[in-house]
């Protein structure tokens, strides 16, 4: 059976849509939070430890020691969960093939663009996505049996001409 | 008395609410937030802190729909706070057991022990019944 590797960025990192319609969907074993906030708070650890569906081991580490980290998990399957575009960013050098990387979730604030439902972006977000897209496939979509949003107009955006 | 915000995903909450009053009336020191798409997570905290603020003395309990999903994962993080209390899996005869016993109860551990035994007590296979 095929295992399933995910890259997500989502700015609500554990919730419903991740729980039930990736986790739970692929029936994954695996699911790590990268964020230095959650590692620093004892709390908010608690939370997300205690919403993970039974039998799903959960990872919480910070941006710099997820490389480490990584490969307790890397050769099984497994959905790693990124707050921000800038966070994947600076985890790209473990991105490979078999990894799915997936924008499903980041909230409006002012100076951004509606990509879709869920993903506003600003310019530098944009770029930095239009980095990672020439040496990966990525795509925008907040559940897995949805299509992913065209990204082809990016360059235009940045531009100006969108 | 207690105090009840209502956290939800979409407009439940309202409805919710708007549906309990229809059938026992208005309802006084009740919020409503809701997460939508696109929601600012950190807007939606800092009108809960107020809220949170404004009647914690009384006693609160946050309602929620979904444990796991983004109202419940906020809200579970005002545990740390003694007059707070968080409820999950809200629906129509829990929030009428809140509302009809809170001024009753001492604490809002106490109301949402009572409002999860109406709830479960409240969802019934209705074949099973007419089998007996």
């Amino acid at each position: 059976m095929k295992k399933h590797r995910i890259f997500r960025v989502d700015d609500r990192l554990i919730h419903g849509q991740v729980i039930e319609g990736w986790i739970k969907y692929f029936k994954l074993s695996n699911t790590s939070i990268v964020n230095d906030k959650v590692y620093a708070d004892p709390i908010q650890q608690m939370i997300y430890r205690s919403v993970v569906p039974k039998g799903v081991n959960i990872l919480i580490s910070t941006i710099k020691s997820f490389e480490n980290e990584f490969l307790k998990i890397k050769n099984d399957d497994f959905l790693v969960l990124f707050e921000s575009i800038q966070d994947l960013y600076t985890c790209r050098k473990l991105i490979d093939d078999s990894i799915e990387v997936n924008i499903g979730c980041i909230a409006n604030r002012p100076h951004k663009h509606q990509i879709s439902d869920t993903v506003f972006l600003d310019i530098s977000e944009i770029k930095l996505l239009c980095e990672l897209r020439e040496e990966h496939n990525i795509s925008i979509k907040k559940l897995p049996w949805e299509t992913s949003i065209e990204i082809l107009n990016f360059n235009k955006l940045l531009d100006g001409n969108l | 008395m207690i105090a009840v915000i209502l956290l939800t995903h979409s407009s439940l909450g309202l409805e919710l609410l708007k549906t309990t009053e229809m059938i026992i009336g208005k309802q006084d020191k009740v919020e409503v937030l809701s997460i939508h798409s696109g929601t600012t997570l950190s807007i939606l905290v800092e009108k809960l802190d107020q809220l949170v603020e404004k009647y914690k003395d009384g006693g609160v309990v946050i309602a929620t729909d979904m444990f796991g999903g983004s109202p419940s994962n906020i809200a579970m993080a005002y545990l740390v706070n003694e007059g707070v209390e968080v409820i999950t899996g809200v629906n129509l005869p829990m929030l009428i057991k809140i509302f009809s016993d809170r001024k009753g109860v001492e604490t809002p551990q106490e109301l949402c022990a009572l409002a999860a035994e109406a709830a479960k007590k409240s969802i019934i296979i209705a074949g099973e019944i007419m089998k007996r």
